[in-house]
């Protein structure tokens, strides 16, 4: 009889070790799981930021083409953009809020490619670059006839806007 | 008796074991197996040819053909096929030849150093204007179609920027 018990309690002790072990092996599979899912979100959550940030630069007023009160789709005026810097580095907590840590670049590819305009520049220690090129029109106002005759004529230019957001 | 209700307990044993195993197949089958979704590849894929044919289409020519915009030497091309377009630029080249080396000096510096395979078709009914591409476009591609009206019918530009 005592025997018997002792067999039962030897038994019932070698099950609840084999559940435990499989309870641990599954908790270490599950874990492992989860960090591979958990890195995969992390990575889609900077490429929303990375796109976030390209869509906001994309529609800044600050840089928007306005023709007869207007706006121009997916086009950048050249005078916005070259004032912008300074207007960036006079309110730099208000824009850091917006693009964040990013260097956005501007570049004149037709008909010359020799102009380009940093407009942010903001990038701290990173491990990650996450880069976007939008193709934009590029909008010359000098010699706007509404603004004065000045015997230039104000052109359209093709360039692309560089948004590199660092993570 | 006993080795009835042994078989039975052999048995549920080995559904418990089966039930298991699929549960740790369909684990494995939607989380470690899933795809991390491209997001971003997919927005600037999608973006990409509307964003270039609309800014290359009012981009001024400068200096180099009398300011004209590429949307109006491409109508002209068009309107005037068989002798290469009437605009003279400033280095003697027609409308034809200079907005074909425009475009191909935009794709070079753009879609081409960013290594994306597209099409460029420029055509009216009766003939095509422009013709450019980079490698094949099996795949899934965007496409971005703008037409004018010229006096040779309706000229289409179509951009097909390939995934």
């Amino acid at each position: 009889m005592r025997r018997k018990s002792q067999i039962r309690m030897g038994e019932s002790i070698a099950v609840m070790f084999v559940f435990f072990l499989l309870l641990v092996a599954g908790f270490i599979f599950y874990s492992k799981i989860e960090r591979r899912n958990i890195i995969i979100e992390k990575e889609e959550a900077d490429e929303l930021k990375a796109i976030e940030i390209a869509q906001i630069v994309s529609f800044l007023p600050e840089t928007q083409c306005i023709k007869e009160n207007v706006q121009v789709y997916n086009c950048l005026d050249i005078l916005k953009l070259e004032a912008l810097k300074g207007v960036i580095e006079e309110n730099r907590l208000y824009y850091y809020d917006l693009l964040q840590n990013s260097n956005i670049t501007v570049k004149q590819i037709y008909p010359d490619s020799t102009s380009s305009w940093i407009i942010y520049n903001n990038s701290r220690n990173w491990t990650k670059k996450i880069s976007t090129q939008i193709p934009v029109s590029l909008f010359n106002a000098t010699g706007d006839p509404t603004a004065g005759d000045t015997g230039i004529d104000p052109y359209y230019a093709f360039g692309v806007m560089y948004v590199d957001v660092f993570i | 008796m006993k080795n009835k209700k042994s078989q039975m307990e052999l048995l549920g044993l080995a559904i418990v074991i089966v039930l298991i195993a699929m549960g740790i197949l369909f684990i494995i089958r939607f989380s470690v197996l899933k795809e991390p979704s491209e997001t971003k590849k997919k927005y600037t894929f999608s973006e990409l040819a509307s964003n270039t044919v609309s800014a290359m289409l009012i981009a001024n020519s400068g200096e180099e053909c009398k300011n004209i915009n590429i949307r109006d030497l491409l109508i002209d091309c068009a309107e005037h096929f068989s002798s290469n377009g009437s605009i003279i630029c400033e280095d003697g080249n027609k409308s034809c030849f200079y907005v074909r080396e425009a475009t191909r000096s935009i794709f070079n510096k753009t879609l081409d150093t960013w290594n994306r395979n597209y099409q460029l078709n420029v055509s009216t009914s009766s003939n095509t204007v422009l013709n450019s591409s980079r490698g094949s476009c099996l795949g899934e591609r965007k496409s971005s179609l703008f037409f004018f009206e010229t006096l040779e019918g309706t000229l289409f530009i179509r951009l097909d920027v390939c995934g």
